[in-house]
């Protein structure tokens, strides 16, 4: 086991290499002079040089990199330039509980969604709930998150008056009934677009098993319908379900960045767009590099509970 | 018995007729699926207006720019503005008829240029294993930072004009062409008559630009519209985020926008243009269904 | 003769494609006896396998397959029950192998998993008792150590196992008839005897009757009292397994048998092929279905479809020429 995790760390070291890389030359390769920006209008140029030199700005931009992953490794992503003397870190840090209760809460409607109706879909092709699965899972992927959020506003806030337009209400502060409230238009846009992908590969992978050898071997052992659907075919096209709800996960944490702004919720999706305008490089860059390490570490968490999952792939 | 087999020429026409009845089918197929072509037709009508939009606004005495005085803020759908009227007092149908040039050529360039650069760097992949490795793992490298959040990364970085919202989404589309590029060339490399052409002594350009290209090229066209639908929802995105198309051009992204903050006395502002992108994207996608069906049946579906 | 447990009439398969429904079997009769084995030969795509799914009503009954005929199991037809309730005879009085054992079994289950559950389905035996009986069961089909092989994964055993576990399932319950689906092809030479001799052993041991598919004329001969030669979807010949091979009277029959090698043949002798590929079955021929193979094919044979008829001597054989022949021999 412990061997296993190990060679799946030794290959994700190259990704993780180049995201980096990407990263840091995103930033640095910013026209415009950090320091100047951060001195503000009325710095001299001495200042400017001064600044320069301490931030190491005149080091090869090689020494620069390591000197920054260094710093990313310990936990520091450098100082904010829009907001004086705060630490990224902890900017990042505080808006992030918002993201995750929404990602999580939004994953759980997706899965709701989706696995339900993939499975009634594989089941009865052709009929209606296939159709409606065909033309829901059309409707996601072919609506932009921010605008299945617009719908839902002025369908069930403008119109019925049921939930609030926005707003943001916590889960630990406020109690659950405000955070279901506040919360639930924003997940529900959030996760409609990808429990369509999730209820098109459930539908898929089922199909692909209930096609197989061993679904005729079952159904030959005089197996009932439903147990076949439920034991023989699920927890086989479970091991490729678990997959997308990984994914999942990482588009919901990335498609915060819309659907935030669109509820004003102070999650940082919100931080980072405020970002833009501030041009606090340092932010959007501490945000873009954890969402997509986050990336990595969930998809190899998907790989162990794979390796669990399916008996074939040996851990050690 | 007589122990014999067919000959070649016949072994021939039997596959070519076979080849022929697949096309037919395919074609039967592709008519048959009505959403295809209703896909088709959207997406053919979407071009016409994009490229007839001054025509036609000029032809209704409107203009997506020009206020139309105080007196016509928020005006609600009437015959002169089917669409109704913004909170600066424009046209809102004129806006959505020029959002739909911008939406088509942000989709159309971003899925070309993608589509381009994509398959060249998938096909030169294949060369070696050092070039395949280096390329591939930068593309796995891109591929992990999600696709909307590095456009918003590029954007803040690269600054918000229209130009740099086709490079950066150009920038996001090319990892997941390449892959599909390489992998489907390394399957036509495999085939013996590529060998058999090294071996009489064709160029790789040949071999490569001749050879390779045409017999990859279908599933990357699929590829090109789903692109195309993706570029028109990340360029929405990025438009209503502030970090794409710059007001007061107008995108359908940087509309809805505007309209978030009028959503309650101004439902024309979101609904129009939101129909429009819905539809587009939709539309896209339904043609790009029927398409990669026609190439690859057992997919999809 | 001993009992009859199946008895297929005239089954017709047709199948739903694009090019609308296509019949992959068409009228089908043949019958099996209580212990013995009957073999089902033919080429691939044949339609050997549909007739046995077909037995099983193991199609799509709902949007894609079509059934035309009957299936009497012990002389109740299979058609005549509701679907649903194909499930109380599957595995308990007809059950079927594979030919991959590795792809027929459930990869995520534990062989205890798929052995017990037939067990509990149709006998409704306690968790404890069906593991007793899963166990007998591996033993049976001579499976050493079988208490450890019971809580292992199917990728974890041998092919050969793989296949005695898939036998052990389908004989769980004791079935009147097993529908064995090339159960040697995907094997190694050595293990193939075994498994045959297994399943030879087996039918004289539970007196059960013995549908077995197979392209190999040789298992047949070993094996098989009798034998049914299948050529696109249809029965050509049939009787038993001493008659046919010593006297096959339909062309097919008899290019497939000079089709095997023999070890004392003329070794110089180049090995025979049957001219001509199998047409596609949408561009079925309108007389006999080898008439564009066949070198005896007059143009009778290539306008009217002979039919099965008795000849002398117990054979079956859908050949105007060799039935003709025959009767005037009388």
């Amino acid at each position: 086991m412990k061997k296993y995790i190990l060679k799946r760390i030794l290959t994700l070291l190259p990704t993780i290499f180049i995201v980096s890389v990407v990263i840091f030359l995103l930033v640095h390769l910013t026209p415009g002079d950090p320091a100047a920006m951060m001195l503000g209008e009325d710095a001299t140029l001495e200042d400017i040089a001064a600044l320069h030199t301490k931030l190491g700005l005149d080091d090869p931009l090689v020494v620069q990199y390591f000197r920054w992953v260094g710093r990313c490794l310990q936990g520091d992503f450098g100082t904010s330039t829009a907001v004086a003397g705060q630490k990224v870190s902890m900017m990042v840090f505080s808006h992030f509980r918002p993201t995750l209760s929404l990602a999580i809460y939004s994953q759980i409607i997706t899965i709701l969604i989706a696995i339900p109706t993939g499975i009634l879909a594989a089941k009865n092709r052709g009929k209606i709930a296939d159709f409606i699965a065909s033309v829901l899972s059309l409707l996601g992927i072919s609506l932009p998150s921010f605008m299945m959020g617009l719908g839902l506003v002025l369908l069930v806030a403008v119109h019925l008056r049921w939930l609030p337009a926005a707003g943001y209400k916590d889960l630990f502060t406020d109690g659950l009934g405000p955070f279901l409230r506040y919360m639930t238009l924003p997940a529900l846009s959030l996760g409609f677009i990808h429990s369509a992908y999730m209820m098109r590969m459930t539908k898929a992978s089922m199909l692909e098993v209930l096609g197989s050898d061993y679904i005729k071997m079952a159904r030959s052992k005089g197996v009932k319908e439903h147990t076949i659907i439920g034991k023989h075919a699920f927890r086989n096209a479970l091991l490729t379900v678990i997959t997308v709800v990984g994914q999942g996960f990482i588009s919901a944490l990335a498609g915060a960045a819309v659907v935030e702004k669109l509820f004003t919720i102070p999650g940082i999706g919100t931080l980072m767009v405020d970002s833009i305008e501030k041009r606090d490089y340092q932010v959007i860059q501490a945000i873009t590099l954890m969402i997509a390490m986050l990336n990595v570490v969930i998809n190899l968490g998907i790989d162990l509970i794979y390796g669990l999952c399916d008996p074939r792939i040996r851990l050690d | 018995m007589q122990a014999s087999t067919l000959n070649r020429t016949e072994l021939q026409a039997i596959r070519r007729q076979l080849v022929r009845e697949q096309r037919i089918v395919n074609i039967r197929r592709f008519f048959r699926n009505g959403l295809s072509v209703v896909g088709l037709v959207i997406v053919l009508l979407m071009v016409l207006l994009a490229i007839f939009a001054p025509l036609i606004t000029k032809a209704l005495g409107v203009d997506p720019y020009t206020s139309l005085g105080r007196e016509m803020r928020l005006q609600p759908p009437s015959a002169a503005h089917p669409f109704g009227t913004d909170n600066v007092n424009r046209d809102v149908f004129a806006r959505v008829l020029y959002g739909t040039r911008i939406s088509m050529t942000v989709g159309f360039l971003v899925g070309l240029l993608s589509a381009a650069i994509g398959t060249t760097v998938g096909m030169y992949a294949t060369i070696n294993a050092v070039w395949d490795n280096i390329l591939m793992r930068i593309c796995d490298g891109l591929k992990a930072i999600p696709n909307i959040l590095l456009a918003i990364t590029l954007m803040a970085v690269l600054g918000a004009n229209i130009q740099n919202v086709i490079l950066s989404l150009t920038i996001v589309s090319i990892p997941g062409v390449a892959r599909i590029a390489r992998s489907q060339a390394l399957l036509v490399r495999e085939q013996t008559y590529i060998d058999a052409m090294r071996s009489a002594g064709a160029s790789r350009f040949h071999i490569m630009w001749r050879h390779i290209l045409p017999n990859i090229l279908s599933p990357i066209i699929v590829q090109m519209t789903f692109t195309f639908a993706t570029a028109i929802i990340s360029e929405a995105s990025l438009s209503f985020l502030g970090a794409g198309i710059p007001v007061p051009a107008p995108s359908w992204g940087g509309m809805l926008k505007e309209a978030r903050s009028y959503i309650y006395n101004g439902w024309w502002m979101v609904v129009f243009p939101a129909i429009f992108t819905g539809l587009s994207v939709l539309s896209f996608n339904l043609f790009g269904d029927g398409l990669r069906d026609l190439i690859d049946p057992l997919s999809g579906r | 003769m001993s009992e009859t447990i199946l008895q297929v009439k005239n089954l017709s398969t047709s199948f739903r494609t694009e090019r609308g429904w296509l019949k992959a079997i068409d009228g089908v009769s043949f019958h099996v006896y209580q212990g013995e084995i009957l073999g089902l030969v033919g080429e691939s795509g044949c339609g050997k396998s549909v007739t046995s799914q077909s037995i099983m009503r193991l199609y799509d009954e709902k949007r894609m397959t079509r059934y035309q005929g009957e299936i009497l199991l012990n002389g109740k037809n299979l058609f005549d029950i509701p679907y649903h309730q194909m499930q109380h005879i599957r595995g308990s009085e007809v059950s079927m192998i594979f030919q991959d054992a590795l792809s027929s079994l459930n990869p995520v289950l534990k062989i205890s998993d798929q052995l017990m559950e037939p067990l509990r389905i149709h006998q409704h035996l306690k968790p404890a008792e069906a593991r007793q009986r899963g166990i007998e069961m591996l033993r049976l089909v001579g499976i050493p150590a079988p208490e450890e092989r019971m809580d292992q994964y199917p990728h974890e055993l041998s092919g050969g196992m793989r296949q005695r576990v898939m036998i052990a399932i389908a004989l769980a319950c004791r079935p009147k008839l097993l529908i064995a689906d090339e159960p040697t092809t995907a094997l190694d030479v050595t293990i193939q005897a075994q498994i045959m001799d297994l399943i030879v052993s087996l039918n004289r041991q539970l007196q059960m009757g013995v549908m077995l598919i197979t392209h190999d004329l040789a298992v047949v001969a070993q094996t098989c009292q009798r034998v049914a030669v299948m050529y696109l979807g249809q029965i050509v010949e049939e009787g038993a397994v001493p008659d046919i091979f010593d006297r096959p009277l339909h062309p097919y029959t008899q290019g497939l048998l000079s089709s095997i090698p023999r070890m004392d043949g003329d070794r110089r002798e180049k090995l025979h092929v049957i001219s001509g590929t199998v047409p596609l079955l949408h561009q079925m021929p309108s007389g006999c279905r080898f008439a564009p193979r066949c070198p005896y094919a007059t143009d009778k044979c290539r306008n009217q479809m002979p039919p099965l008829q008795d000849v002398p001597g117990g054979q079956k054989v859908r050949c105007w020429i060799a039935a003709e022949k025959e009767a005037s021999h009388e």
